[in-house]
């Protein structure tokens, strides 16, 4: 229903936008003095309309207004057109020279006042003859010169910087009657990036003053350049082979000549005359962010959407317009944070060319896909260009952007299954030197090494002398020891015999403890002096270790230890009587020498 | 006389700390230059350091840096060299000299050498010739104690495990001296050159009438074998030999 709806309403607008009708002026340009023309006014789609004629001056006006109609129905894939239009034609004849302004014309159609341009017309004096009649005469002559018949290029700019855009146009000047062209040779533009703005399918004729002669001109191409290079460029000729309809020349001069004229076909070449561009090469000094862009521009960027979550692509845009070699714009770097993977741009055009340049905008679109969460700064985008203008250097930076990414949702898909980690190598992105130390070194003098230095060798000899030194000393207590030793184990013997005696002197005199105490002295005596025990050192355990590491016989220190415990212990037990302490005198004795032989 | 020679001493060793207080503020302030990016006065501080006699480890890797930054590499890699001799096992010299050396043209496939030899060369290189003489003496002392023990120690078993330890760390501290000799004799050669031209034309004989045999590039380091003149005969490190001009070469030392 709705669809329906929207289709009359634009039906209806259709059918009034048809509706709106023109008012248009059709007049030559120039015409010769003497030479009649038309005027006309023709109002297309103007229903109930009332003329009201325009001021004419200076012309002679030999007919018109005459109206005509003229009703059309046209069916274009099953649709119906439908126009009608009405035109006013005078014939006017001019008469005298100089530039002549038809004023307006005005139609009045339901109320609304239509007008057209006021138009100039130029009257040529030198030409006394309309210019289709001087066509003829002049095509009796087979002779087609160089003025007759020419090509010219015209440049709008023949100074210009390296990229800055200027049109080129090849145009036909004819005053006799052409009727076609073969082998045509378009100019190659070497040196500049070149576009065809204009082709026309078929040719437009136009009547244009050329040194007080009127011609008849025809646009064949125009083009927008950008030149590529610098110095003096030179666009090569063009070329056009001329078919020219010629009326051939007859003896007989018959009235009816003129009726069955015979025409024959002239082939002439026309030439375009090279033309030389200077081009200056850009000042130097562009910043690095200059890549080529010469015009006036203006930089915008947006993205596509300003939060996204993590592997969602997301679409940076930033669109440069304005005017200048648009064409040829280098997508400009774009600073993506480091984590984003980023795919070539998109470049989508929308430009025209007009009044020879470009101009309208071209937009880059930046794919990237953000591969972890966060928020993130994009660079501002630098865009370089070259002011014609100002002629100097003008540098765009855009705002930055903050993209919020948060993480995605994604890995919550495959519950229960493995989720896929986003688990990477950590990829290098450059390398480059270490940095470099700042904390305050230990300094030293050039060239001086502790290794093989006075140094080094007077440690060396200290170490050895005082080694040598304990060395020496070492060995002289060893020695004193020694001496001590082994005079103690010499005199042991002795000794303990003098305690013995003692022993038994005090036995017979009946002097009871000192008896003991006597032989005691003995069995402890002997022992340490044999073992070079000090009386701080020697206990009965430290005598039995130390005999049994001499591999003394066990019974014999077992023997020798009993005996003194026993003497130790009667020492404050009453009197055994005489023959035990005989007994323990007697065993001293033995246990002595036995040891003496063992110990040596 | 007792006081004379205690103010001398005094005298002597507040000019030291006032001269390293002096060096370490040069230091200070090219690190600070060196950290804004501005190489040049950054270099100007550290030469000022280098040109008083004193020298680290340091000063030479941070001149290497500050060479590398400015492109010059030729004097880079010279610097590096110079503070591998003074400490020739450190990681970031080692890296930084590799990454200069891919700036640099001449790739030199050394002789490979008999495998003994590359793991001896390789062993001193681990410490300076410093730290290797401290080994020794320490290594030494230690050698002797146990000889002591040995020789005079009460119980057998202290003895045998004297004996074994003083003969292994004698051994060591044998070692240890050698490899510091190595290491020092390493550190002060006077052959080693790095091509400092950007091209140079090696040729077959000193003077005009000799062959262009090689042409060697920036950064490339040989070794001085004669000097005759304002030429020198040198060797690549692939054997190959040829004649260059002095003023073509800087010796690292």
């Amino acid at each position: 229903m709705k669809k329906v709806i929207i289709a009359i309403v634009s039906v209806l607008c259709f059918v009034q936008v048809s509706a709106q009708g023109r008012f248009s002026v059709e007049v030559p340009g120039v015409v010769a003095m003497g030479e009649r023309f038309r005027l006309v006014f023709t109002a297309i789609d103007l229903p109930h309309e009332t003329f009201t004629p325009p001021k004419i001056q200076n012309f002679h006006v030999l007919a018109g207004p005459t109206t005509s109609t003229m009703n059309r129905m046209e069916y274009i894939n099953g649709r119906r057109t439908q126009s009608r239009s009405v035109s006013y034609t005078y014939i006017l004849e001019a008469y005298e020279p100089g530039s002549f302004t038809i004023g307006e014309a005005s139609v009045v159609s339901d109320n609304v006042t239509y007008k057209t341009r006021p138009v100039v017309v130029e009257v040529i004096q030198g030409a006394d003859k309309p210019a289709e009649e001087r066509t003829k005469e002049q095509a009796t002559t087979t002779e087609i010169t160089d003025d007759d018949v020419f090509l010219r290029l015209s440049v709008n700019k023949k100074r210009v910087v390296k990229g800055e855009p200027l049109t080129a146009t090849l145009t036909l000047y004819t005053r006799v009657n052409v009727a076609g062209a073969e082998d045509i040779k378009f100019p190659e533009f070497n040196g500049f990036w070149s576009q065809e703005v204009y082709s026309p399918q078929q040719i437009e004729w136009q009547r244009e003053n050329v040194k007080g002669e009127i011609y008849q001109k025809a646009t064949l191409r125009s083009y927008v350049l950008l030149p590529q290079q610098t110095g003096e460029i030179r666009i090569d000729p063009s070329e056009i082979v001329c078919v020219i309809q010629v009326r051939s020349a007859r003896r007989g001069q018959s009235l009816l000549d003129d009726f069955f004229d015979t025409y024959q076909t002239v082939r002439k070449r026309v030439i375009s005359p090279s033309v030389t561009i200077f081009v200056r090469d850009l000042p130097s000094g562009a910043p690095p962010s200059f890549k080529g862009a010469v015009g006036k521009y203006s930089l915008q960027t947006y993205l596509g959407r300003d939060s996204v979550r993590t592997h969602d692509a997301v679409s940076m845009y930033v669109t440069i317009a304005g005017e200048g070699n648009i064409n040829l714009l280098e997508a400009p770097a774009v600073q993506f944070p480091l984590d984003f993977e980023v795919y070539d741009p998109k470049i989508t055009d929308d430009y025209k060319s007009s009044d020879g340049t470009f101009a309208g905008s071209k937009t880059f679109e930046y794919p990237v896909i953000p591969r972890s969460h966060g928020t993130f700064t994009i660079n501002p985008v630098v865009f370089t260009y070259y002011d014609i203008h100002t002629g100097t250097y003008k540098t765009l930076r855009s705002t930055p952007m903050a993209l919020e990414v948060a993480r995605s949702t994604e890995s919550n898909m495959y519950t229960g299954v493995y989720a896929p980690t986003h688990r990477r190598k950590v990829e290098s992105l450059g390398e480059d030197i270490r940095y470099i130390r700042t904390t305050a070194p230990v300094w030293k003098k050039k060239g001086v090494y502790f290794t093989g230095s006075v140094y080094y060798y007077t440690i060396l000899a200290a170490l050895l002398s005082i080694a040598g030194i304990l060395f020496s000393w070492l060995k002289k207590r060893k020695e004193r020891k020694k001496d001590v030793v082994r005079v103690r184990n010499s005199k042991a013997n002795k000794i303990a015999r003098a305690r013995l005696k003692t022993a038994g002197a005090h036995m017979k005199s009946q002097l009871f403890s000192a008896y003991y105490e006597e032989l005691n002295r003995a069995l402890w005596g002997y022992i340490a002096d044999k073992l070079a025990l000090s009386q701080a050192e020697s206990s009965r355990e430290k005598i039995e270790a130390l005999l049994m590491e001499r591999q003394v016989d066990e019974e014999l220190i077992k023997k020798y230890t009993d005996l003194i415990a026993s003497c130790e212990f009667a020492r404050y037990a009453p009197d055994p009587g005489q023959t035990e302490k005989e007994r323990i005198f007697e065993d001293a004795v033995a246990v002595i020498s036995k040891m003496e032989q063992v110990l040596k | 006389m007792r006081k004379s020679a205690f103010l001398f001493i005094l005298l002597t060793f507040s000019a030291f700390v006032a001269k390293a207080s002096a060096v370490d503020s040069l230091w200070n302030n090219a690190n600070a230059l060196y950290a804004e990016a501005q190489y040049e006065r950054a270099l100007e501080g550290y030469l000022e350091i280098e040109q008083s006699g004193t020298e680290s480890f340091d000063l030479y890797y941070n001149m290497g840096n500050t060479y590398y930054k400015m492109q010059q590499y030729a004097y880079a890699i010279l610097y590096y060299e110079k503070a591998l001799r003074l400490d020739p096992d450190h990681a970031d010299a080692l890296h930084n000299l590799t990454i200069v050396r891919e700036q640099c043209i001449d790739r030199i496939e050394p002789i490979p050498q008999f495998f003994v030899t590359q793991w001896i060369r390789k062993s001193y290189k681990k410490l300076p010739p410093g730290t290797w003489s401290v080994f020794s003496l320490v290594l030494l002392a230690l050698s002797l104690t146990f000889v002591l023990l040995f020789v005079y120690a009460g119980s057998i078993k202290l003895r045998k495990a004297s004996f074994v330890l003083a003969v292994v760390v004698f051994f060591l501290a044998v070692t240890s001296g050698i490899f510091a000799r190595q290491s020092k004799k390493e550190a002060t050669r006077e052959d080693i050159a790095i091509i400092k031209s950007a091209v140079s034309s090696v040729k077959s004989a000193p003077g005009a009438q000799g062959k262009d045999i090689l042409v060697l590039h920036e950064g490339t380091k040989v070794r001085v074998l004669e000097e005759a003149g304002e030429w020198v005969r040198i060797e690549l490190e692939d054997g190959r030999q040829g004649w260059l001009l002095l003023h073509e070469i800087l010796f690292v030392y």
